[in-house]
Parts: C-alpha cells; structure tokens; sequence
C-alpha cells in the first residue's frame, strides 16, 4: 500500500492524538454500587471526605437512597468518602459510600470490588476540612510563584501536605523533576509560604511548604470559623482515576490546538514550495 | 505556572532540536539550501507534538519515561524520513539520515538534561 504524505501525516497526528487522549482519560473514580450504575446520570460528583455525625450516634446506611434495606450501621466519627451525591424526589440528598473494616473493626474507605457499598443521608454527614475547604476560605490570597524550582530538585525528601499547616502529610518524594510545577502560593501568618501541586505522579491537590519544604514537623493550626470536622480524620482519596481538580486539561487541549495549526501549516508550505 | 512552562519548554527544545539537527545535516553533507530548511519545517512538524504528547503522558501515567520516549522518538524519525524520501533533494537514505539525526539531537537533549538544563 502506498501512502501519501497527507496519510502519514494523519497517521502521525491520530498516534500522537491517542497518547493525549488516553492520558487525559484519567476519568472519575465510580463506585461499585448498584443504584450508582443505574442512575449515575442523575448523580453529582462530589469526592471529598466526610465523618459520620448522627444525632443517634451512628448513621445507617443503605442499601440505595429512600430503601428500607440496611446495609450497615456506621458510628458517629468514622471517616468515609463519599464520591457522588444523589437527590431523592422529596429532596433529601444522599451520598454514596464504600466501605470496608480494618482489623479492628473500625470503618475505612474502600477502592475494591468485594467493599462494602451504600447510601447515607447527606445530612448526618460533617465535611471534613480540606484543600478545597482551604481554597474556599483563602483563594483571594493566593499569589502566583514567581521562584525556580531547584530547592526541590536537589534530591531531598519533598514533604507534600493535604493544605498549609493541616498537620496531615500526604506524600514524600524525592525524585522531583521537571514535571513539578507550583499552581499558586499562599503565605500563612508565620511568614511560611506554601505551594500548591494540582498534580504530580499521582499526587493530587497537595500542598508542599516552600519556605522549609522537607520539614515533617510544621504544627497544624485549628480551624476556626469552619463547620467542617476534623482534619486529622482526612481519608485518604482512591489511588487512581480521580480527575484532579485543577486540571491542565485546558492548557494543554490549547497547546494542542496551537501545535495542530503549527502542524497543518507546515504540511502545506512543504507541500507548496518543496514539491518534486 | 503549567502552560507557561510547558510553552517555554515546546519552544526550547524546537529551537535546540533544529540547531542540533542542522548542524548534523551539514556535517552529514547536506548543504542545499532548501535541503536544509526542510530539516527545520520537518522539525516543526514533530518534535512540539512529540514533546507535548510526552509531557502529557508523563503527567498522568506513573509509567517509567523511557517507555514513554521510545515509541515517541520512533515515530518521528519514521515521519521524518517520509518527508526527507518525498520532498528532500539529496537524502539517499533518508531513514538512516532521519534516524541519526535524532539520535545526535535525543542524545543531546539528554546530556543537556543530566547536566542540570
């Protein structure tokens, strides 16, 4: 088969095309429930932490929103994550949770097939405080970065923080690369300046301190003002497939874009002056 | 901020791999004019897409970076040497051209990385 060079060209473009689709497909993460797969269209993506807080001392969950089928009864104070949100006809919203025990029985979030799933009543949930409860409560302060990125560069074990002086430590890493990039920073009132990661090899939404950036030890502060529960109690998020919540998509379908029309511009300027 | 890295990064490494891949043109022997500024346009045609899609994948999948450069790097030379074999004046083997000549700019690029670029 011959092909021209409008072929190959296509060719390359689709090849290149599926690299940036598939990588972009990192798509939100789905529970395994039964109610969830039925109705998942009219679900709402949440993903965020929340601790059980009934006035009874234990919420129930169930086997799908407004049923009488128990799954489970779950005390005050567990930590659970609640991926999507759904709302009944009478207006109650629901969230669902998947579950699973430790051994000492005490509740955890879950990413397997075989976890427990079901729903609770939205409101005997209490929000766990996190980077976006951060966000809400500090955007008007962030300040872009203007520094380099070689202080993270130097090999050093790189301490990544759920929010500025949450007291909770996602991650360490120390082989920080090119790929590391500081969304905004944010200074806190210890003079402290903080960076925030939308993403990096898998760590999502994390801040790192800039100011001391291999410190384990920067104290937590209590949070005021904030009806969110407890930070100490953030559960951590599925390993994979959870789109970040400030994602580079749009920046790089632009760049696409711009790279698209450097590309087809090409082919038709050798096509017009380099033909044999 | 990302895009601007990243826009700054697409533009570094097209400028590097044109100078680079001139350079061997015209130690290989290419001095036609219109030979080598096909090497240029060429360039133009892959290396910002290579150097985004890579930049993409690496972002998103936890994959070693040199499973993700190889296939990469493949199909550019391959691309390359179609247009060197269809438009050029005086590439004879324009597979092995395209290949060395993205050996020596990779290689390049890569010893400019380790040392801290």
């Amino acid at each position: 088969m011959k092909l021209n060079h409008f072929s190959v060209l296509l060719l390359f473009i689709l090849a290149m095309l599926m690299v940036c689709t598939v990588a972009n497909s990192d798509v939100i993460w789905e529970p395994n429930d039964e109610f969830y797969k039925n109705k998942y269209e009219d679900c709402e993506y949440i993903g965020r932490s929340y601790t059980a807080k009934s006035a009874d001392g234990s919420v129930t969950v169930w086997k799908e929103p407004g049923s009488r089928k128990e799954v489970d009864t779950i005390k005050n104070g567990s930590a659970l994550y609640v991926s999507f949100k759904y709302t009944d006809k009478s207006g109650a919203t629901w969230g669902v949770v998947q579950f699973e025990y430790d051994d000492a029985g005490n509740v955890k979030a879950a990413y397997t097939n075989n976890a427990h799933t079901g729903w609770i009543m939205m409101a005997e949930l209490a929000l766990v405080y996190d980077y976006r409860s951060f966000n809400e409560e500090h955007e008007s302060e962030y300040q872009p970065y203007s520094g380099d990125y070689k202080a993270f560069m130097n090999g050093d074990e790189i301490v990544f923080w759920s929010y500025p002086r949450s007291g909770v430590i996602t991650r360490t890493e120390s082989n920080i690369d090119e790929n590391f990039s500081i969304s905004y920073t944010y200074t806190d009132s210890e003079r402290r300046q903080w960076g925030f990661i939308s993403y990096y090899y898998g760590i999502r939404n994390s801040w790192v301190c800039i100011s001391d950036p291999i410190s384990k030890t920067i104290p937590a502060i209590a949070i005021k003002n904030s009806p969110a529960a407890s930070p100490s109690q953030t559960i951590p998020y599925p390993n994979s497939n959870v789109m970040p919540e400030n994602s580079k998509f749009p920046v790089t379908i632009l760049l696409a874009v711009l790279v698209f029309v450097l590309i087809i511009t090409t082919v038709v300027i050798i096509h017009l002056f380099w033909k044999k | 901020m990302m895009g601007l890295r990243l826009f700054t990064i697409l533009g570094v490494s097209l400028g590097m791999t044109i100078v680079l891949e001139l350079l061997f043109a015209f130690v290989a022997g290419k001095h036609d004019r219109k030979d080598l500024l096909l090497v240029c346009l060429v360039n133009v045609l892959t290396n910002p897409i290579i150097v985004l899609a890579y930049y993409m994948a690496v972002s998103y999948w936890p994959w070693n970076p040199a499973l993700i450069k190889v296939p990469l790097e493949i199909m550019a030379v391959i691309v390359e040497a179609y247009y060197y074999k269809s438009y050029g004046r005086g590439f004879r083997q324009p597979l092995l051209f395209s290949t060395f000549a993205n050996l020596f700019s990779f290689g390049i690029g890569e010893i400019y990385n380790v040392i801290g670029g």
